[in-house]
């Protein structure tokens, strides 16, 4: 629940209502975001203090973090049953829930998106996404992709670490024996985003890991695509292959004339035995921006208007996905 | 017919791959028909290359009746060996599957058989028969190469898993995203004591019931050992 950013939060405390808008609940959250900040001073007084001092600006930016952290868990309480409620929503179905959840933390730049609104501020929201957000929106991507998209190194890399810094301060908070009863129950809530936020990962990185599984040996023998991935991935990729071949050749190829066990033929009719990915697939996608014009299948022509949703072959899109122009939903 | 073999591989493959859900048990390796379909490619081969020696290369570009044999041969041999990779790499997606599904514990996956061998009795008596026939199932069903793939497969796993650890656990469920810390669950198997995450040493025995955090004990759950209420 805390890793949106500090700035977002700390200019939302002081003017609560920011940018004005027609939604009933964001603007209700928004209440409930700054009688809990104000609930959570206490909370966060005291996590100073548990937090060995330090010099100064490393000691306000734990400060401003355990502050965020405290208000966003009492504004989850008093929208938990709304919350609740929009889980059971057949329509926001997996990925929707956790969605939302950062929607509301993020002092509600996600929500232009999220309901529709088309932004006044798109840019903006860009650089003011918080990183799980983006964590969550890579992984969307990665999933509603065939291709493999580019590893997120860096972005995990700060996942992990905001992981493990939280941990240390819940743990904290827990062996104390100060620690009331309220504040248990907004720990609680702190964690289950921890395990939540460790849930995108882990979905993340398996996504990605059954990709390359699948078209091991096409990325191997291609170098261009090698950037994509992690080091640890392409080792993978590459000994997944090796012991792919040899399970192969062990159980079958062995016993074949010679002039049949090579492992990257190519048959008659053109197919490879090297498997690619499908570029055809379709994808379902939201331009941020206006893409032009594309030509269908047929000869037609359709145009990809800013603000519209398509559902295209993904090899006729490709070039605005990775520009981050279209997005893949 | 050649290739009447290899099309009774696939389609069998095909079946059962058709109902995922439930999970069947894998079906058992069919050795002898793979080794039938590889003396037939075999003998395809060999016939493909005597009858070029026999009759040379100016017989070659002029009798069609014979190009059109070697052709019919060559293509049975190479659809022989699709089919017999095609049968393989969908057992390698079914490996993995249950792989993944059992929290990638290599030793739970082929472990019930080594406890049947030692002759625990009592153990074995006390689970439930139901996981028990299914597991012990994969390990006879597998032919030995698909162990040592399934054996690899697990070491590459675990080294990559090895670089997020400290902070998480690729084989943790992926189905849906978590909404609470704690689960309550019941045992259904004895499983001992373990010692969770914080240090807490937890004796589960069958019909107790427990609530805890879930992560610590995710992969008793998968594993069949607790059931969630």
């Amino acid at each position: 629940m805390s890793f949106f950013d500090d700035e977002a939060e700390a200019d939302l405390s002081p003017s609560p209502i920011r940018r004005p808008r027609p939604n009933q609940r964001a603007s209700s959250s928004r209440e409930g975001s700054v009688s809990a900040s104000i609930g959570g001073s206490s909370f966060m007084d005291r996590l100073r203090s548990t937090v060995s001092p330090q010099p100064d600006p490393r000691h306000r930016h734990q400060s401003e973090r355990s502050r965020s952290k405290a208000s966003a868990s009492v504004y989850d309480e008093s929208s938990l049953s709304n919350y609740n409620g929009r889980e059971h929503e057949p329509g926001s179905g997996y990925g929707g829930s956790l969605l939302g959840d950062e929607d509301e933390d993020g002092g509600g730049s996600g929500l232009d998106m999220g309901d529709g609104f088309e932004g006044e501020d798109e840019d903006e929201e860009e650089e003011d996404m918080n990183d799980v957000k983006k964590l969550s929106k890579c992984w969307v991507r990665e999933r509603g992709t065939v291709e493999l998209g580019e590893w997120q190194g860096d972005l995990i890399d700060a996942v992990f670490d905001k992981l493990e810094q939280q941990q240390k301060m819940v743990n904290t908070l827990r062996s104390d024996p100060q620690t009331s009863e309220e504040e248990h129950f907004k720990l609680m809530l702190v964690q289950t985003e921890m395990e939540r936020v460790k849930f995108l990962v882990r979905s993340y990185v398996r996504t990605r890991l059954h990709k390359i599984e699948k078209y091991a040996h096409y990325i191997t023998l291609t170098p261009n695509m090698h950037h994509l991935l992690s080091g640890a991935e392409l080792s993978h990729a590459r000994r997944y292959t090796e012991l792919l071949h040899t399970h192969f050749q062990h159980s079958v190829l062995d016993s074949l004339p010679e002039w049949l066990r090579k492992m990257d033929d190519t048959y008659g009719d053109g197919l490879s035995m090297v498997s690619k990915p499908n570029r055809n697939t379709p994808v379902l996608i939201y331009c941020k921006k206006d893409c032009g014009e594309i030509t269908l299948e047929g000869g037609e022509r359709a145009a990809l208007a800013r603000g519209t949703t398509h559902l295209v072959k993904y090899k006729l899109v490709d070039r605005w996905i990775n520009l981050g122009w279209a997005e893949v939903l | 017919m050649y290739g009447d073999l290899a099309l009774q591989l696939v389609t069998a493959s095909h079946r059962s791959t058709l109902s995922t859900t439930p999970q069947l048990p894998l079906p058992k390796y069919a050795l002898p028909l793979i080794l039938s379909i590889c003396l037939e490619t075999r003998q395809l081969g060999q016939s493909i290359t005597t009858a070029a020696e026999q009759h040379g290369q100016v017989s070659l570009s002029q009798d069609k009746s014979l190009v059109c044999n070697l052709t019919v041969q060559h293509l049975s041999a190479r659809r022989n060996k699709r089919c017999l990779l095609a049968y393989l790499s969908t057992r390698v997606g079914g490996i993995k599957e249950r792989w993944w599904d059992s929290g990638g514990s290599l030793a739970y996956l082929l472990s019930p058989q080594a406890g049947l061998g030692s002759g625990s009795g009592t153990t074995t008596d006390m689970r439930g028969n139901d996981l028990e026939t299914n597991d012990k199932d994969l390990r006879s069903n597998l032919s030995p190469q698909e162990i040592d793939f399934m054996k690899g497969y697990n070491n590459l796993m675990l080294d990559y898993k090895s670089d997020f650890l400290d902070i998480l656990d690729l084989n943790a469920s992926i189905d849906r995203p978590p909404k609470e810390l704690m689960v309550d669950v019941r045992v259904i198997r004895d499983a001992g004591e373990i010692f969770l995450e914080n240090g807490e040493k937890v004796e589960f025995r069958k019909g107790e019931r427990f609530r805890l955090n879930r992560s610590s004990i995710e992969r008793l759950i998968v594993q069949g050992f607790l059931e969630e209420v």
